[in-house]
């Protein structure tokens, strides 16, 4: 019967009565990939379609596919779609498929290889659970083993799905995913000073861009109006002293330059010393800011700065360019409900609403810990809601960081430990991820795809 | 066998087979008869046996004598269909993609046809210019098909139960051999029509289940309409002996309407069942209407003579059908309330559309006697032009374009004739993407309407149309037929 069906169709063919529309045109054409020139747990898998479209690629070790990226935001005829996290030197299959507003496309399966990693790629331990349970998002780190700097953006099973190796001999210790979910931005600070760095680098490796900025701090924020905000080094002469303050300064895509506020303006070395070293007055490592209900009038932006050295958090209104608030040792306006509570050379912050997480780093004897606070600021107090105490005890001499996630979640970052720990209010740690041995972990984010990425503290 | 007994029995056996109600005709595939199944379906002017009353009543004049037929047609009827793949919007996986579904093929499971039945019976009771009919038939057709509940069609149907017997009654008469004139009087009566799909009960702003909803629910129609009146007059001219004409048209506008129940199922069982209300009491009872097509045929055949004898024919015909009074088929529940749980559904009005058109088909075919009075062969082939648009294919009815081919033959015993026919029917495969696909998925409880665009009662992916279309897709259709009949002449 087989055969004649043939013949009937082939007839219906040359009579070209109505037997249907037998072209698929809005199926995906051109379909290719290739391992990625510069990250090799990513490839580009790129088509195109006859008509304005909309897709995703599904992909996997075996034929079976299982796992699929992100269905593409706008239409387009020419596509182009990353996958994250591949394991290099391996096969995949991969499939394409499209919807045109009615129809739904597919192409073959077809199979791509990915490249060799860099040497100095970390590797990671992971223990716990990965549930939503557990941990269920995306960090963006930087990890330093020695010289070498790596950012990776590693998944709750502790594979990295993305990485960017820094120029040797540079420190990275912020990295943020850039407002437009395209790029990751990073600080690349010169131990020297004057050739430190943001550096923005595009998620599919295709284009780097970056800023100078002598002096560059610990930290920096992307904000809406397209420029960054960044602590810089602000270095002054108090009683005949040469001491290294610090400033939030905005930087345009030009390298443009212009202050904020200088912490020299709020407080006095004579009377706040702190306990820096070799000059180090304020030590600020950490800056956050709340870009208020506009995100393109940045003038209701509200900046806050953690000055390490004098174990102080401020907060800095940009329309008053003034230190507002102040919590911690140096000339506080807000108190801490008991004196055990004060942080101490604290690191990250994390800031919202009226709570705030900080990574207390000395406040405790013996150990960091984490710290959350209800700020109260007609009460001018500030009073601990949470707090973490590792055991055995971990002890961090720069950064670190705790992050809210949902379900009463805490993401502990002990940078210096080399080592993420997902804790729940019962303090039970819930997952953990560890470096290499000897590795120290910067200021991450979390996100929930990789795909289209976006920035969680 | 004594010739009352003989007409008694036939008579009888008619009667017993429209009351089994099983695997009769349904909308119609090819025509009855061994001789004008044989020829391809080209017997309008020849019209020279019982199943005149159908296809040229004015033919029975030809009929000098009485003859008693009954015969049956078994038929397999393969229908395939693969749903296109689509998106599944209601069931995004993780990170929100809509899964890329695709759909097995699926098969009439029921594709067996073994009780098809022509019985009838002609004569001119003595009068020399006169021919008389009666005649009780199934129309050709595929009567049940039944599709898989989770298949890929089932937005479309999932069941189809035709029972369809037609009783014709028909006079002709003839001026000498040079024309004739003759009517049927048609009663049309089916004692079961069911027809089932799968609905979307989903009372929720914004549906859009294109592969699947928890509110999956079975609605299943089944009713009769024992009486719709039809009638079909015919003519046919000899203006030489060698060449004759026929022409013959089903003249009423009819419609079937059933007086139908309607059941309703949720697919995947839930705690509660669907209750069906009108005005707060229980209720049920709806309406089915298909409306039935007008027909013209006109035929012409040559006629080698050999003396008085025709030694062969060549026939060329002409079909042309008004199915274009087919719009919709009409489910109409005149009030009724499904109510789940604390959730009222109206039923309202479940239009499945159709948009059919007029068709035309040609049919070729011919006798030839091999052996004067005792053995003649015949063969004909046809084409038939696509009863519905491409967009609004549905796996209910064979709509495409359709093809086909028969041969046959006949031996005479006797007074008996022993005629059989093969017949092949195949519609060519009709692809339907999605975009052009206006079959669309019923979902009563929806709010989304003409034009579609309101987005907060309308699906986001659906815009502009009343919710996924179902019909998209790759459609394959053959049919094998066997017609066996028996003649007693006397």
């Amino acid at each position: 019967m087989k055969r004649a069906e043939r013949a009937v169709a082939l007839a219906c063919t040359f009579l070209a009565f109505g037997c249907g529309d037998e072209t698929k045109s809005f199926a995906p054409t051109d379909v290719q990939a290739g391992p990625n020139p510069v990250v090799a747990t990513l490839t580009q898998v790129t088509w195109t379609t006859s008509a304005p479209s909309i897709g995703y690629v599904s992909y996997g070790l075996t034929q079976s596919l299982g796992t699929t990226t992100t269905l593409e935001a706008q239409d387009a005829t020419t596509h182009e779609v990353n996958l994250y996290g591949l394991t290099p030197n391996t096969q995949y299959y991969y499939q394409v498929v499209t919807w045109d507003g009615a129809d739904a496309g597919e192409s073959s399966i077809q199979t791509l290889t990915t490249g060799a990693p860099p040497s100095d790629l970390p590797a990671f331990t992971k223990t716990g659970d990965t549930s939503e349970n557990g941990m269920d998002e995306i960090v963006l780190l930087p990890v330093t083993v020695g010289a070498s700097s790596v950012i990776v953006a590693v998944a709750p099973s502790g594979q990295v799905l993305w990485y960017h190796v820094a120029d040797g001999g540079q420190t990275v210790t912020r990295v943020r995913f850039s407002k437009d979910g395209t790029s990751v931005l990073y600080g690349s600070i010169d131990p020297a000073g004057q050739n430190s760095e943001i550096i923005r680098v595009a998620l599919d490796g295709k284009s780097q861009v970056t800023w100078k900025v002598p002096g560059l701090g610990p930290d920096f924020v992307e904000l809406s109006n397209g420029n960054f905000a960044a602590i810089v080094a602000d270095t002054q002469t108090s009683n005949g002293a040469t001491l290294k303050g610090d400033k939030i300064v905005e930087i345009t895509p030009n390298d443009q330059s212009t202050d904020i506020v200088s912490m020299w303006s709020c407080f006095d070395p004579a009377k706040f010393p702190g306990d820096g070293t070799n000059g180090e007055w304020t030590g600020a490592d950490a800056l956050t800011v709340n870009e208020g209900a506009s995100t393109t009038d940045e003038s209701d932006d509200v900046f806050y700065l953690g000055l390490r050295n004098l174990s102080t958090v401020v907060e800095v209104p940009r329309a008053s360019g003034k230190c507002d608030w102040v919590l911690g040792a140096a000339a506080p306006t807000l108190a801490f409900d008991t004196a055990a509570n004060a942080f101490v050379h604290q690191g990250g912050l994390v800031i919202s609403g009226t709570s705030l997480l900080v990574l207390d780093a000395d406040g405790a004897p013996g150990t960091s810990r984490g710290m959350q606070y209800a700020l109260d600021l007609n009460a001018k107090t500030a009073t601990e809601t949470w707090t973490y105490t590792p055991s055995p005890a971990v002890h961090v001499t720069s950064l670190g960081a705790v992050s809210p996630l949902t379900g009463n979640r805490w993401l502990v970052n002990w940078s210096t430990a080399g080592k993420l720990e997902l804790v729940n209010d019962m303090n039970q740690v819930l997952w953990s991820l560890t470096g290499p041995a000897g590795s120290t972990f910067g200021y991450h984010v979390r996100t929930d795809s990789i795909d289209a990425p976006e920035n969680k503290p | 066998m004594k010739q009352p007994l003989f007409l008694a029995s036939a008579v009888l056996a008619a009667l017993t087979l429209s009351g089994a109600a099983r695997a009769d005709g349904g909308y119609f595939e090819g025509v009855k008869g061994a001789h004008a199944s044989g020829r391809g379906g080209a017997f309008t002017a020849r019209a020279d046996d019982v199943s005149a009353v159908e296809l040229n009543p004015a033919g029975l004049a030809h009929i000098d004598t009485t003859i008693v037929t009954i015969g049956n047609r078994f038929s397999y009827n393969e229908r395939t269909y693969q749903r296109n793949p689509t998106l599944d919007w209601a069931h995004p996986n993780s990170n929100g993609a809509p899964p890329y579904v695709t759909f097995a093929k699926v098969k009439n499971k029921t594709p067996w046809q073994a009780l098809d039945p022509l019985i009838g019976i002609a004569s001119n009771l003595g009068l020399k210019d006169w021919g008389f009919g009666f005649a009780v038939y199934s129309p050709a057709g595929t009567a049940r098909e039944v599709y898989p509940d989770d298949g890929g069609q089932r937005y479309m149907m999932v069941r189809r139960n035709a029972q369809i017997i037609d009783y014709n009654l028909s006079a002709a008469w003839k001026f000498h051999e040079l024309f004739g004139v003759g009517a049927s009087l048609q009663w049309i009566a089916v004692p079961t029509l069911e027809y089932g799909l799968v609905i979307d009960g989903d009372p929720f702003a914004k549906a859009g289940n294109p592969v699947s909803s928890d509110y999956d629910i079975n609605a299943r129609v089944k009713g009769q309409d024992l009486f719709t009146l039809n009638a079909i007059l015919g003519a046919w001219v000899r203006p030489t002996p060698n060449f004759e004409f026929g022409v013959s048209g089903q003249v009423l506008p009819s419609e079937i309407d059933t007086k139908s129940k309607l059941s309703v199922n949720f697919v995947t069982p839930k705690g509660d069942s669907v209750t069906l209300v009108r005005n707060n009491a229980p209720a049920n009872d709806v309406t089915l209407s298909l409306p039935l097509p007008m027909t013209a045929r006109l035929g012409a055949r040559y006629r080698y003579l050999d003396g008085d004898r025709e030694v062969f024919d060549v026939e060329v015909d002409g079909v042309y059908e008004t199915w274009s009074r087919v719009n919709r088929f009409r489910l109409d529940s005149n009030g009724i309330v499904a109510q789940y749980q604390k959730q009222f559904v109206n039923v309202g009005v479940i239009d499945i559309a159709k948009n059919w058109r007029d068709t035309f088909g040609i049919h070729v075919g011919g006798d030839v006697s091999v052996v004067p009075k005792v053995a003649t062969v015949r063969a004909g082939v046809y084409y038939e032009t696509p009863v519905a648009d491409p967009s609004y294919s549905n796996i209910d009815f064979t709509d495409g374009p359709e093809f086909g081919g028969a041969v046959g033959g006949s031996v005479n015993v006797g007074k008996v004739e022993i005629s059989a026919a093969a017949e092949y029917r195949a519609q060519a495969t009709v692809y339907v993407a999605d975009s052009n696909a206006r079959v669309y998925q019923q979902v009563p409880g929806s709010t989304c309407t003409a034009p579609y665009a309101d987005t907060s009662a309308c699906n986001a992916h659906y815009l502009g149309v009343p919710s996924p279309p179902v019909n998209g897709g790759t459609y394959n259709a053959y049919s094998v037929v066997a017609t066996l009949e028996a003649t007693y002449r006397f």
